[in-house]
């Protein structure tokens, strides 16, 4: 329901609706900014990541005619992501970019922060993009370009992870 | 009723990023099932315990972003040479930017 009228939403923004871009705005904008936040520090580059995604949707508005704004929003933010963190670091590659990331998490609660920071970047970003942004399998499979299986098999190793390190006598803090 | 490995493979996207039938299937069998339910309520803890808003201004990123927008679109319309609408849109900016209602 929420793509039908994300859809609409769009076209009408590419009409010119401003209030139609408002709600998009306010819509994705906030799960968005927490994905951001779980991989940069800095509040004013990730301002700057969600202004630039929104722009990029205002330019693209009138192309864009099928299929999740939402996991397209998600795509965009991830390239610019990615790019703000190799001007981060120029000259690390793609595996020590992904540890880069991974170091920089913010997280409130050191039980998380530790067991995911040992997961591969591309399985904690399934959980991330689940359990911060509230996005669906099938929309993770398509902002990330893999399967759907693949989506379903790197979350469940994630929580083995999590449940096993909580088994071994760690635990979830405030749970 | 699906097996526990179906339902397990469902439940992080319960019930919101699933399809009707998905969430319908994984409705039914949780009732029935404690593990499948302990491990719901599980997903929710860690859902709430992530919660927490980004330590970021979404006011000022969209008051930012609608100058972007404005200045883009009076650029937009310089490049096409549609002169009427250049005036038509810095107008209507002086308009916004001008308390004194000097042009009614």
């Amino acid at each position: 329901m929420e793509t039908s009228d994300d859809l609409y939403l769009t076209a009408q923004a590419a009409a010119g609706d401003d209030a139609a871009f408002n709600v998009l705005f306010h819509r994705h904008a906030p799960s968005l900014a927490k994905w951001c936040a779980a991989k940069l520090k800095d509040p004013a580059l990730i301002e700057d990541i969600i202004q630039e995604t929104f722009f990029a949707l205002w330019r693209q508005a009138p192309t864009l005619r099928e299929g999740s704004i939402k996991a397209w929003l998600f795509t965009v933010a991830r390239n610019k992501l990615i790019d703000a963190l190799r001007k981060q670091q120029p000259l690390v590659t793609d595996d020590q970019l992904q540890q880069v990331g991974c170091s920089e998490e913010p997280w409130q609660h050191p039980f998380l922060e530790q067991e995911l920071a040992k997961l591969p970047s591309s399985q904690r970003d399934v959980f991330l993009l689940t359990f911060i942004c509230g996005l669906s399998y099938r929309e993770i499979s398509q902002i990330m370009d893999i399967p759907v299986g693949t989506v379903k098999s790197r979350m469940y190793h994630c929580r083995r992870v999590l449940q096993q390190a909580w088994k071994r006598g760690d635990h979830y803090a405030g749970l | 009723m699906p097996a526990c490995e179906t339902v397990q493979e469902l439940l992080p996207w319960y019930p919101h990023g699933l399809a009707a039938d998905e969430a319908k299937l994984v409705k039914a069998h949780i009732v029935h099932c404690g593990v499948c339910s302990e491990d719901l309520c599980e997903i929710r803890a860690l859902r709430r315990e992530l919660s927490r808003e980004a330590p970021v201004s979404l006011q000022r990123t969209y008051q930012s972003l609608e100058r972007q927008i404005r200045r883009e679109t009076i650029l937009d319309a310089v490049k096409a040479g549609v002169r009427d609408q250049v005036y038509s849109l810095i107008y209507s900016q002086l308009r916004q930017w001008l308390p004194v209602k000097i042009f009614d």
